[in-house]
């Protein structure tokens, strides 16, 4: 009971906190097969809070090799038969995920859903709640969070899954598509669990023009106007996640991406690729 | 005076006696608890199941459930096996009297775990 009235009163301030200092790369949807467990039927939800060091080589001009710092991060996921939704990061600008199963057979599966695909930014980068204005971004347009909707068909193997979305942009940021494939695989090791992942995605010219496009206003003499057409993109990714108690988890990653060269090629891109690193650990209500 | 001093000795022995009984005849698994990440997942943890008892004997540490049988000691008073817990269940394990079979103790390692949702459309994501 105690501990309930506990979690209640410091819940807005994990909220908020997450939403200030969190910051992402370009996001994806990485879904991860379990499909060795039963799972829930009915209603089930669980939520957790956490805190991680990261150390990250991002692909934004002006952003250091090596950025590091703190994120908090929340998790929410609430299931309802067919439904599920899923929260997790940025709480007030993307990192929601909304389901519908529309036919789960033969381990097969295809979804309704919508979620956010890429991050915004604006002259802060990609911190925009929390940073300051990195000067070579300064005077460029913002970037909003998309929210895209969209089909995505899945394939279940024992310990791996693989995934086709096809997401069309309805917050109208960009109005374009993404279209994402993931292959992905448990490895139960112990009481470890590893997670590896890849994934190759498409952007349309909508979306590869409103992020990394530079139109006239926004050109200067050090940054040129840029136009350019359909970009993709390819992650690896692999996670482990260690109980350190009944509450407690133990967490660390890597994330890697390499990027086409309509993006590699834009004026506020420095490379064609980033990596992220992680540790930290998460606390599960 | 002397009556009273009698009959409260009396009231008392049986429990102090029974104490020294339950410290000299002990099975103890530490850890007692293993966790796992997510329910239905085997869980893992090396378990050290210490016994003793009042007098030398002959006897037999064993699964309480499977009565599998883990290590038997000849003469002795005091006995420990080093466990590698592996199950998606909790497991008791007991000290028996080889001679007479009769059950002297018994410890349980429990299994928790993390994540109690198990919905197939859970995203994990950590970036």
């Amino acid at each position: 009971m105690m501990r309930c009235a506990l979690v209640k009163k410091i819940a807005p301030y994990i909220l908020f906190l997450t939403a200030v200092y969190t910051s992402q790369s370009l996001a994806s949807n990485r879904y991860y097969a379990d499909n060795t467990l039963e799972p829930t039927h009915g209603f089930a939800w669980d939520w957790s809070v956490g805190a991680s060091y990261y150390v990250e080589d991002t692909y934004l001009i002006g952003m250091s090799s090596y950025d590091d710092g703190v994120e908090l991060d929340l998790n929410l996921a609430v299931s309802y038969n067919k439904f599920y939704l899923d929260i997790d990061h940025h709480q007030l600008s993307g990192g929601l995920i909304i389901g519908y199963s529309l036919i789960d057979k033969y381990d097969w599966g295809l979804d309704i859903l919508a979620t956010n695909v890429q991050a915004g930014l604006d002259e802060k980068g990609l911190k925009r709640y929390n940073g300051n204005k990195i000067e070579a971004l300064v005077n460029i347009q913002p970037r909003n969070y998309d929210f895209d909707a969209g089909l995505r068909l899945s394939r279940r193997f024992d310990n791996s899954q693989i995934s086709f979305e096809y997401l069309y942009d309805i917050s109208g940021s960009h109005n374009g598509w993404v279209f994402n494939s993931f292959v992905s695989q448990i490895i139960p090791w112990r009481n470890w669990e590893l997670r590896t992942g890849i994934g190759i995605s498409a952007y349309s010219e909508k979306f590869t023009n409103y992020y990394f496009g530079i139109n006239a206003q926004e050109a200067t003499l050090k940054r040129a106007e840029y136009s350019t057409d359909t970009s993709s993109s390819v992650k690896f990714e692999i996670h482990g996640e260690y109980p350190l108690n009944r509450n407690w988890v133990f967490l660390t990653g890597w994330l890697s991406t390499w990027f086409s060269k309509e993006i590699e090629n834009s004026p506020i891109i420095k490379q064609g690729y980033q990596h992220k690193v992680k540790v930290g650990v998460r606390y599960v209500f | 005076m002397y009556f009273k001093w009698h009959c409260l000795l009396l009231l008392f022995f049986p429990l102090w006696a029974q104490a020294e009984s339950e410290i000299l005849t002990s099975l103890i698994a530490k850890p007692d608890t293993c966790v796992a990440l997510r329910e239905g997942r085997n869980c893992y943890t090396d378990v050290i199941l210490t016994w003793q008892q009042p007098k030398i004997g002959n006897y037999c540490l064993r699964n309480a459930t499977t009565k599998y049988i883990m290590q038997c000691w000849l003469k002795q008073r005091t006995g420990s096996f080093n466990y590698s817990f592996d199950s998606a269940t909790s497991i008791t394990f007991e000290i028996y009297d080889s001679n007479t079979s009769k059950v002297l103790s018994s410890a349980e390692v429990k299994l928790q775990w993390v994540y109690q949702n198990r919905q197939i459309k859970r995203r994990w994501r950590l970036f």
